[in-house]
């Protein structure tokens, strides 16, 4: 058995249109599709002036911090996260218990946006994602 | 576990820094980065007291071509060592692909190095993992000091394995030892990946 996670050409493509009309759908800056590993599936989007790699790690950390958070206030799980600052926001929110979508967006853009279009997105994404933890 | 990317030829794995508090986790990787070469480099991310003790983790990206036609990305972790924060050690141990467990080297530092280990065993156990079955080497640190206790007393106390470990003897503060160790358990790594994962057959020698 092959205990890592393996991604294929086939996912790739999967991620890349996914995640592109996600951008276009939502009209935020960046997206990071992230493993609870804090590994990069895939990035799409302007990443010039962020560390993605950092952003995929804290993003990762906070979740697992919130997560907690739910257990202490008797949720189950706690299916997104938003942080607002004054120029830039961060949305955080799973597919299928392994894996996060995590968006930084403008504030002229509405979180709501932010958070129908990865509903959508989490649909196409969460077949994507369970068929590659089917092949370990 | 490692993600290896077939389509964009690239494996990312997760390399943990484990061990008590204060044994110099943080130091080994604060050194790998002062001395690693600019290409490849991003910031290390710390997350720590106003006192510089690890609260979250430490974190340290790294890059190689250690596999022909792949690019290799390293994650260097530690965790936080205090008793404390064992829901953190937890996580950051979630899908580590190897360990370096950094034990300090002073007499009266040794229950604590035990007791890190068995927190370490633990832990693994909880995650439905064995020590046995991660790729994971023995720092014996501050070797520069003067009360410490022999190797070979630590080495009873720690590489209890069925089969020994590697050990290295450090002085992290000074930076002995510690590309030694990194290169140790990267190599470890990687030839635990291609032995799961036929990798050869897939770089396409790019």
């Amino acid at each position: 058995m092959n205990p890592n996670t393996t991604i294929t050409d086939k996912d790739k493509k999967i991620f890349e249109t996914t995640l592109g009309n996600f951008l276009k759908n939502s009209g935020a800056r960046t997206v990071l599709l992230v493993d609870r590993n804090g590994f990069i599936l895939h990035r799409a989007g302007d990443f010039k002036s962020i560390d993605a790699q950092s952003l995929a790690v804290l993003a990762v950390s906070e979740y697992a911090s919130t997560q907690a958070l739910a257990r202490t206030i008797g949720e189950e799980e706690i299916s997104a996260v938003f942080h607002q600052g004054k120029k830039n926001h961060v949305h955080i929110s799973m597919i299928a218990k392994t894996a996060m979508i995590v968006t930084v967006f403008s504030s002229n853009i509405t979180v709501s946006m932010v958070r129908l279009s990865a509903r959508e997105a989490s649909k196409t994404l969460q077949k994507a994602i369970l068929d590659i933890a089917s092949r370990k | 576990m490692a993600q290896i990317n077939v389509a964009d030829k690239e494996i990312a794995v997760k390399i943990v820094y484990y061990g008590p508090a204060m044994s110099g986790k943080t130091t080994n990787l604060l050194y790998i980065h002062q001395r690693i070469p600019n290409k490849g480099r991003t910031d290390m991310l710390s997350i720590a007291t106003e006192g510089d003790r690890t609260l979250y983790f430490d974190f340290l990206p790294l890059e190689s071509n250690i596999i022909p036609g792949f690019k290799t990305k390293f994650q260097l972790y530690t965790v936080p060592g205090q008793v404390l924060y064992n829901a953190t050690r937890k996580l950051v141990l979630q899908g580590a692909d190897g360990i370096v467990f950094v034990a300090d080297s002073q007499w009266s530092k040794q229950r604590d190095n035990v007791d890190s280990l068995d927190n370490l065993v633990e832990n693994l156990t909880e995650q439905s993992r064995e020590l046995n079955d991660v790729p994971y080497i023995l720092e014996y640190n501050k070797r520069d000091l003067k009360d410490i206790a022999q190797i070979d007393h630590m080495s009873y106390l720690l590489n209890r394995k069925k089969v020994r470990v590697p050990e290295f003897e450090t002085v992290a503060t000074t930076g002995k030892g510690v590309f030694d160790v990194l290169n140790a358990i990267c190599r470890m790594v990687i030839a635990k990946i291609i032995k799961e994962s036929d990798i050869n057959n897939q770089g396409g020698g790019k």
